[in-house]
């Protein structure tokens, strides 16, 4: 533990200077790095420690970055309250789906989900009025030079990243992470011991919602341009889904890892083979499966390392077999 | 205050579709009392089970609990008015040790303890009335049947509840397991605990039962002391066929 936890004050001290003495791309790519593992980890709460598969979750990262932009722009408030307001919308947003939606289960909650994102995008492509519509809307962007800029959004996506990483950590360890855990492994044993099911599954996507909804608040400042089929794109899932599984669902650093394996693989390959990107990330996907199937975090946690990789490829040759 | 009815149901009915599970079933289970159901496979007891604690819904008629009706209530309410039942596939939570799967019984359950050592502590307990203490850190992947059925109990008792509903918890035993968990039911009803069983090893229910009812084919055919049950012809024609009824009473 004391080991674990020196290695983390060690990585934070790290991201903490890097950005003063790496050029303006690299720390532009942490940020993003940081961005999904931000949008990771709130996709574990509902998906890795809940058991329900949110494969509508950038709605909220939609309606969070819409929150910002329409406040910015058209009401002209500070990025600090409407970050504030998108947190709230994003709740809002997640208590009334979740009421609708957590009844289902299984596929049809994925596929619940994903309507419920589509028809949110629509209605926001159809005021046009207020959002922009299908041409999408400006945001003002932050006063200053590049550098500022560049570590302003470092170091704002790397406090929201430290904030969602220790919540989950309290989380694995409380109370309401072991009612999320009997609610994914047994859900019917869940409730005869008392659990209230459907409550305790609207906050777990209310957590992964305002999570997911305060990084699409500062996607749209930073980025200070969104469009609907930019922020509403079922991509942004598929890619958290795909770190989760990399990482390993249900563990507090498996998203982190995941996020930094797979967003800096992925700009690696996207800058020197375009054509093949997608085919290695599909290659990454089924070997992750076939080897280590419980995510990059099991090889600590299980406490064996490169042995305890060994040895899961043999015990997988043998269940296959 | 022995007497007391402290779970009652009235015309209590299931069907899915044409299939009446369970028809038109009359009970009652007083305080402090162990009340066995017996049946042949197919005969309602599970279903019944669940209909009192929730997990399906009732077709038709009523259940009632300490004077309240509690019919079609959520599983968890009527968790928290202090029923817990086992299950007779066992429905363990993967991915968590011993320990947690039994301490989410005193997290929940009836009284909610926020504390979680607390609960753990409670749960220590249970597990070492269980025989269990030197597994509670195991994954509950690597336990075995009898080890299941026995955390299926811990999980209830660790609830601390009144009413104790126990869906074949001594089936897959061995000999040994069985005695322990007879008498570990025995002493839960002496502590004040009311039982309500549903068992397949009929040495078992037959010894610790107060009073046993029998469903056949989704309705009530007995109810009655255990050893007037091994009597009743209606028993031995369902469990047995009618011819047996004949030979019996002719060896009488």
């Amino acid at each position: 533990m004391n080991k674990k936890l020196i290695s983390i004050i060690i990585s934070v001290a790290i991201l903490s200077l890097l950005p003063f003495l790496v050029t303006g791309f690299w720390v532009r790519l942490l940020t993003n790095i940081f961005m999904f593992a931000i949008l990771a980890s709130a996709l574990n709460i509902i998906s890795g420690f809940t058991g329900y598969a949110a494969f509508g979750n950038m709605v909220f990262f939609g309606v969070g970055a819409y929150t910002v932009a329409v406040l910015m722009n058209k009401y002209h408030f500070s990025f600090i309250s409407s970050f504030i307001a998108a947190g709230f919308i994003s709740i809002l947003l997640a208590l009334i789906l979740g009421f609708l939606l957590l009844r289902l289960k299984g596929h049809y909650f994925a596929l619940g989900t994903l309507g419920a994102a589509e028809a949110i995008k629509y209605i926001i492509d159809n005021l046009t009025e207020l959002t922009g519509g299908a041409q999408g809307i400006t945001i003002p962007s932050m006063k200053g030079g590049p550098f500022l800029i560049n570590i302003s959004f470092y170091f704002i996506m790397f406090a929201l990243l430290v904030i969602i990483v220790i919540f989950t950590w309290w989380l694995s360890k409380s109370r309401l992470g072991y009612t999320f855990k009997a609610i994914r492994a047994n859900e019917e044993a869940a409730s005869v011991m008392g659990i209230n099911t459907t409550i305790y599954k609207i906050v777990a996507w209310s957590l992964a919602g305002l999570f997911t909804g305060l990084a699409g608040a500062i996607y749209a400042y930073w980025f200070s341009y969104i469009d609907p089929p930019t922020v509403f794109d079922v991509m942004w899932v598929v890619r958290m889904f795909v770190i989760i599984l990399i990482g390993g669902a249900g563990t507090v650093f498996g998203p982190v890892i995941g996020a930094f394996l797979l967003e800096g693989l992925s700009e690696l390959v996207w800058s020197n083979f375009l054509n093949l990107h997608l085919g290695i990330l599909g290659i990454l996907i089924i070997i992750t499966i076939l080897i280590i199937p419980n995510g990059l975090a099991s090889l600590t946690t299980e406490g064996k390392g490169l042995k305890g990789l060994l040895e899961s490829i043999r015990k997988n040759r043998v269940n296959a077999l | 205050m022995k007497d007391e009815i402290i779970l009652y149901g009235e015309k209590v009915t299931k069907t899915f579709g044409a299939l009446r599970a369970v028809w038109e079933v009359d009970f009652s289970v007083r305080r402090n009392e162990i009340f066995g159901i017996i049946g042949p496979n197919g005969a309602g007891k599970t279903t019944l089970l669940s209909m009192i604690n929730g997990t399906l819904h009732v077709t038709r008629g009523s259940i009632h609990y300490k004077g309240i009706n509690i019919t079609n209530w959520k599983p968890h309410r009527i968790a928290e008015l202090g029923i817990s039942r086992t299950f007779q596939i066992v429905k363990p939570f993967p991915g968590m040790t011993l320990l947690e799967n039994v301490s989410i019984g005193a997290l929940f359950g009836k009284d909610k303890i926020v504390n979680i050592r607390k609960a753990q502590e409670r749960a220590r307990y249970v597990l070492s009335r269980l025989n269990l203490t030197e597994k509670e850190q195991a994954p509950v992947e690597t336990l075995n049947v009898s080890e299941r059925k026995r955390l299926e109990l811990a999980r209830a008792m660790a609830m601390d509840p009144d009413l104790i509903l126990l869906d074949e918890v001594m089936a897959g035993s061995s000999p040994a397991d069985l005695e322990k968990i007879m008498e570990l039911i025995v002493e839960l009803n002496r502590e004040g605990k009311t039982i309500l069983l549903i068992e397949h090893v009929m040495k078992a229910i037959m010894s610790i039962s107060h009073r046993i009812m029998v469903l056949h084919h989704g309705e009530k055919i007995a109810e009655d002391k255990p050893e007037n049950i091994s009597k009743n012809d209606k028993v031995i024609s369902a469990y047995l066929g009618s011819k047996y009824v004949k030979r019996s009473q002719q060896n009488a």
